[in-house]
């Protein structure tokens, strides 16, 4: 056998290869209801985000991921183990809260200036706990660039679907436990002190407000 | 990519740098609570060596970076990444194999195929938009998937946040890479050239995120492992996570929801839901009904 025919039947062994990793995998359980709702509110939160006027804009989506997200049991998540203060101490918990929503909102506004508008098509679904914890597949298309897996997982409170946390990337990297995982590391080193948890956050949110103040 | 994924990610406060430095009062009546586990326990010398790195970084690697994208249009730094990408499939193709991953295997090798060829020597993905997505692999994740701890967190200078396992994967990588084993007169200059090309373009590519990590106010260097210990979590997972094995969320005490066709909510719930939320979007002076720190409401 030549070195040409010896080259050719690798490469078509190889490209035989190829054709057995296009098999589809094997489906888990779905939910179409929690899938219907991404699908829906994404797509709301995008068209929010393409709203040319800024004070409009700001607003909207501030409103629309006030509803569309969990801030509660998300701003209880952050500071894990720490979180039987929270229960403990009602008004450390309202203090806790509502800096931690200033602070996500204040991170969407900083991150602002890099946003494009895209389109959202959710792929799949599978649910953790029956009808109430599900994480849902999607690929986000924004207007340059590939698209790009999100995952959202979603959980059923009494008023319905609240997202709780987001995975990017095609290896599904979940910002709400990377962020989580900078609070406790803070916490660790402080005696699990929440108050300057707290005042750290807001220091930080300011910030984050002068540095939008400056761009806009 | 990095907005959209941002503005997403809010929901779940987005990998943005960390807190600034700690604070020592303790909180009083309440015991501390140790970390669970102590991954980093050479925090001193990793810190002193991510000041060296930032240092570096900032007087070399991100003005060069930032030079390189002035310069170049997307589709070439997008031919570059797609050459050193293709370069690097037998290393992924290799580790495919150790991790018992045959379908990520004919993955890598049929890409491997089809971009040498149709895509005029790795230049372009055609393999793409075939269904054949690039995946990485490593040997520290190997090692991961065979059950090797991973040892205390490192900070390598200039080749960023791992641990004791994957550094020392690196160096078994470097035998499954076949320029190690290419000979000739030039191969030590191709070898610099490639490393070199390599890390402008890898760092050309995090501009954004090591801007955001960077941001004035956090503990940069407790951002730089949050989110190297999440992301590499996942990638040793290849974004197949058992979802069982994600954290539970407190405070989930309403009855489950289900109905015969899908096992959840109606659909009817969720039209009101949404009609909701976009309704409320939509009415003059709804930003009235929003409890907003005093600061958004300027």
């Amino acid at each position: 056998m030549n070195r040409p025919v010896t080259r050719a039947t690798f490469l078509s062994g190889l490209f035989g290869l190829g054709a057995l990793a296009v098999a589809p995998d094997a489906l888990a359980a779905r939910n179409s209801d929690a899938e219907t709702y991404v699908q829906q509110n994404a797509t709301a939160a995008l068209a929010a985000l393409a709203n040319a006027n800024a004070t409009q804009r700001r607003a909207q989506f501030q409103r629309l991921m006030s509803q569309f997200a969990d801030m509660d049991r998300i701003a209880t998540y952050m500071v894990g183990r720490y979180s039987p203060q929270l229960r403990a101490d009602a008004a450390l918990r309202r203090d806790w809260l509502a800096t931690f929503q200033e602070f996500a909102m204040a991170t969407y506004e900083d991150q602002f200036q890099n946003m494009s508008g895209g389109a959202v098509r959710v792929t799949t679904s599978e649910e953790r706990i029956a009808g109430r914890d599900v994480i849902v597949d999607s690929q986000v298309r924004p207007t340059t660039g590939t698209p790009t897996r999100v995952q959202w997982r979603v959980l059923r409170s009494g008023a319905g679907w609240k997202v709780v946390d987001i995975a990017a990337g095609r290896d599904g990297v979940w910002l709400g436990q990377i962020q989580q995982r900078q609070f406790l590391a803070q916490l660790d080193e402080n005696n699990g002190d929440v108050r300057a948890l707290i005042n750290d956050v807001r220091g930080r949110t300011a910030t984050m407000r002068q540095r939008i103040l400056a761009r806009s | 990519m990095r907005g959209l994924v941002s503005v997403l990610a809010l929901t779940a406060s987005l990998a943005v740098p960390s807190l600034a430095s700690a604070q020592e009062a303790a909180t009083p009546g309440v015991a501390p609570v140790q970390a669970e586990t102590n991954a980093d326990p050479w925090q001193g010398l990793n810190r002193n060596l991510f000041g060296i790195h930032q240092a570096v970084d900032h007087a070399v690697l991100a003005p060069v970076a930032r030079g390189y994208r002035a310069v170049t249009p997307r589709p070439l730094r997008t031919g570059v990444v797609n050459f050193l990408r293709n370069l690097k499939a037998p290393v992924v193709f290799a580790n495919d194999l150790m991790q018992g991953e045959v379908n990520r295997a004919s993955s890598t090798a049929g890409r491997f195929a089809i971009n040498s060829t149709i895509g005029i020597g790795g230049l372009f993905d055609p393999a793409e938009s075939l269904g054949l997505e690039f995946h990485d692999e490593d040997f520290g994740q190997t090692l991961a998937v065979w059950g090797v701890p991973s040892g205390p967190y490192l900070f390598v200078p200039l080749l960023g946040p791992s641990t004791v396992r994957d550094t020392a994967g690196r160096v078994v990588d470097v035998a499954f890479d076949p320029l190690t084993w290419v000979g000739g007169d030039d191969i030590n200059s191709v070898r610099t050239a490639r490393t070199v090309i390599a890390g402008v373009a890898q760092r050309e590519a995090l501009i954004e995120q090591i801007d955001s990590l960077e941001a004035p106010g956090g503990d940069t260097y407790v951002a730089y492992r949050s989110a190297f210990e999440v992301s590499r979590e996942a990638a040793i997972q290849n974004g197949r996570a058992d979802v069982q094995d994600l954290p539970d969320f407190d405070d989930i005490d309403e009855a489950p929801v289900t109905n015969p066709s899908n096992g959840g909510a109606s659909a009817e719930a969720n039209e009101q839901q949404t009609d909701q939320i976009q309704g409320a979007e939509n009415s003059v002076g709804y930003t009235d009904a929003l409890t907003l720190p005093t600061s958004m409401q300027d």
